[in-house]
């Protein structure tokens, strides 16, 4: 068994698989099940999600919900010369993952022509939209003729008059679009090397007739689904189970059914116009490694020299190539722009260009909103977005509040990317046009840099689904060299960019006068470590916050508010009425000049340097309890000291 | 060591999730005629859970001539 089967795709844990059996027994949330729907079930869960078809079906007011919903109906008839009934479930369950609300009618073991006759007008009554003609290696002869051509020429030639006949049969009868298959070897035919150049070996005839299945369905308006290449991905022997073939003539492996029905799937929906048009890259740590904001431009690893380098050069290299095949490109970024742009602009290695590009959207929104504002710039649905993003959390985020935007799972290494990617056929279409190598230009000209969107109402519980949980301990000399590094590299959420040496961390440590904090935060996700610092001094009546900074990967969290609740309720302990905070504005720092204006601090002071001065006054303080659980050391070690 | 009622229980379980019937309730003697739904292909798909909870791969044989729980304990407990 291969597993994962579809990489791309999140594995589902516990709480999914609780979610799946909790479908089956309660009422439809047509939300909660395109949600299911984008994990990579097996065949057997993917049966459970195709139960909710057809419960959807049996009652009017689901029929009537899944109208208001994205799902459109549609149905299919599938020509099988083998056993086909048990694919049925997981190709619905797998149409909900591409919105559509399938219902397949099954001719297996029988020729068209004469399930046809016989069905007449069960099939009127059906009313198939797309019909599909699964015929593998066992519908045709294809014994070996060796070192005859002429006669391997003709066996391949008989493939496709048969499936011309059908073809005719098909257009005269249902008037419907077709899809064919290529085909994959029979695993039990000789597989030696030298039949790669034998004229009629089995070898040779399959791929002269797959040669001549292309040919077939090339002007035809037909389409192919490429079953030899899915084969190929997973190896023949992972794609065939011959107890299968001789128990009930099941052309592959059961446990392919789900990733045999997510490319069939795909197909079907193309002929509904359903197809993926937009790919939105994220920048730091996507298309190059590191981030530009920290790092800066000179630090980026992109290009030759490194393996990381060259992997996010090729993810640059397959969007370029994407943008000659009609692709739209689009950039969502948390960044400052002008360091991301002018990044993006002159690093010599970069592959993509400022014109390749249709839409950047470079601010500190979170990506829901900004795939919303590119969804409204391109008059494009979001059904036709593909999202690329190296951060779990950012993928979580859109695939919840987003479940119609296709968001690949990939995994840690970026080096192992673009199989993956690829593997997804995210950008199938249903041919190839000139016109489609100049749509993506087409799209830039009509596009404008967006205004930024109002972050959406699933933000709250997307937060709170994340579980967070956050950790604020004093400085310890076995956390002192990773305080240390954090101070050293965080530029961005730094409110005074004061650096601190490792002998500067211990005697902050050490100083009675100063409360310094580290902070780590644990989601769903696991555990992201120490993200912030904060130091302050004591004062008569207030707390002095001297050094406020977070790693960025954890903006729009809610850390800070969690961490100003804190340092009230930690103030008005220690009986003092105010908290003092100084920004410090550098080159990199801007996304935090309203820090403090946004937690409720009150603007004192300002310097001609831009410097401001802030004061936030602890009686009148608001709580602003974000959705974070805190652990607070501090309070259990002065329980601690306080026993001794 | 597993016992035949172990067995039985955890193949009740298996049978109910495959045959969508939650109240199912079989025997050692119960077989498909007498149990709605249990056809060729639902065989196919509780052998491939039954393979998976177990730990065990069947023969083709095997699997063709299951006529009841029975043939499947026995398949099971490899006394075949």
């Amino acid at each position: 068994m291969v597993k994962p089967l579809m990489k791309w795709l999140p594995q589902p844990n516990a709480k999914d698989i609780e979610n799946l059996r909790n479908l089956s027994n309660s009422d439809i949330d047509i939300d909660s099940l395109m949600r299911l729907s984008n994990l990579d079930w097996e065949a057997g869960e993917l049966r459970r999600i195709a139960g909710c078809a057809a419960r959807m079906r049996s009652t009017v007011d689901a029929v009537q919900r899944s109208e208001g919903s994205n799902l459109q109906p549609i149905r299919i008839l599938i020509f099988c010369n083998a056993t086909a009934k048990h694919l049925v479930d997981a190709l619905v369950g797998t149409g909900f993952r591409h919105g559509l609300l399938l219902d397949a009618m099954i001719a297996e073991y029988e020729e068209p022509e004469a399930f046809l006759a016989r069905n007449r007008e069960r099939i009127a009554a059906f009313a198939p939209d797309v019909a599909i003609v699964a015929f593998d290696v066992h519908a045709f002869s294809l014994l070996p003729v060796l070192g005859a051509a002429v006669a391997a020429d003709e066996a391949a030639g008989r493939v496709v008059a048969r499936l011309g006949a059908v073809r005719e049969l098909l257009r005269a009868e249902l008037r419907k679009p077709i899809i064919f298959q290529t085909i994959t070897p029979d695993p039990e035919q000789s597989r030696l090397h030298v039949d790669r150049f034998v004229e009629g070996s089995h070898k040779d005839l399959v791929d002269r007739a797959n040669s001549k299945i292309a040919d077939f369905v090339r002007d035809s308006g037909d389409l192919v689904l490429d079953v030899a290449a899915i084969a190929s991905t997973v190896g023949l022997d992972n794609w065939t189970s011959p107890r299968h073939w001789a128990l009930a003539k099941f052309q592959f492996a059961p446990d392919m059914a789900p990733l045999y029905a997510e490319h069939l799937v795909k197909l079907v929906a193309l002929r509904l116009g359903k197809s993926r048009r937009v790919l939105v890259l994220d920048l730091d740590n996507t298309i190059w490694g590191g981030i530009v904001g920290d790092d800066g431009k000179e630090n980026l690893v992109l290009g030759s020299g490194s393996p990381a380098g060259e992997a996010h050069r090729a993810i640059q290299e397959m969007a370029k190539s994407l943008r000659d095949r009609g692709i739209v490109l689009c950039v969502s970024s948390k960044n400052e722009e002008s360091v991301a742009l002018d990044a993006f602009r002159t690093h010599p290695e970069m592959v993509l260009v400022e014109e390749d590009v249709a839409v950047f959207q470079i601010n500190w929104k979170d990506k829901v909103a900004n795939l919303s504002a590119l969804s409204q710039i391109l008059n494009l649905g979001l059904d036709s977005f593909v999202f690329l993003d190296d951060n779990p959390a950012e993928r979580a985020q859109v695939r919840f509040s987003l479940p119609e935007v296709a968001v690949p799972e990939l995994p840690k290494d970026v080096t192992e990317w673009l199989p993956v990617f690829q593997a997804a056929c995210y950008f199938e279409t249903t041919g190839f046009t000139q016109e489609d190598r100049e749509r993506a230009g087409y799209y830039r000209g009509n596009a404008m840099r967006a205004a930024q969107l109002q972050s959406t109402e699933e933000r709250e519980d997307y937060l709170r689904s994340l579980d967070m949980e956050m950790e604020i301990a004093l400085f310890d000399p076995v956390s002192r060299r990773r305080i240390t590094q954090l101070i050293a590299k965080s530029n961005q959420f730094n409110l005074t960019t004061r650096r601190y040496s490792e002998a500067e961390v211990a005697a902050v440590e050490s100083d009675p006068r100063c409360l310094a904090l580290q902070i780590r935060l644990r989601d769903v996700f696991g555990d992201n470590g120490m993200i912030s610092v904060v130091i302050a001094t004591h004062h008569d009546n207030s707390l002095d916050i001297e050094t406020w900074l977070m790693s960025c990967r954890v903006l729009g969290r809610g850390v800070p508010e969690a961490v100003t609740d804190w340092l009230v309720a930690e103030a008005q302990r220690l009986g003092k009425s105010f908290i003092h905070g100084t920004f410090i504005p550098t080159k990199k720092n801007m996304m935090v000049a309203d820090h403090y204006r946004t937690l409720g601090f009150n603007l004192i002071d300002q310097k001609p340097d831009a410097t401001t001065y802030w004061r936030l006054s602890v009686d009148t303080y608001r709580y602003k309890q974000p959705p974070i659980r805190v652990h607070d050391r501090i309070v259990a070690n002065c329980a601690v000291k306080g026993s001794f | 060591m597993t016992t035949n009622v172990d067995i039985v229980d955890r193949l009740q379980a298996i049978l109910r999730d495959e045959l969508d019937l939650p109240d199912l309730k079989i025997s050692v003697r119960s077989t498909p005629e007498q149990i709605d739904g249990w056809d060729s292909l639902a065989t196919i798909r509780i052998v491939a859970t039954v393979e998976r909870e177990f730990d065990r791969q069947f023969e083709a044989s095997q699997i063709e001539n299951i006529h009841s729980v029975a043939d499947l304990i026995s398949m099971i407990s490899g006394r075949d």
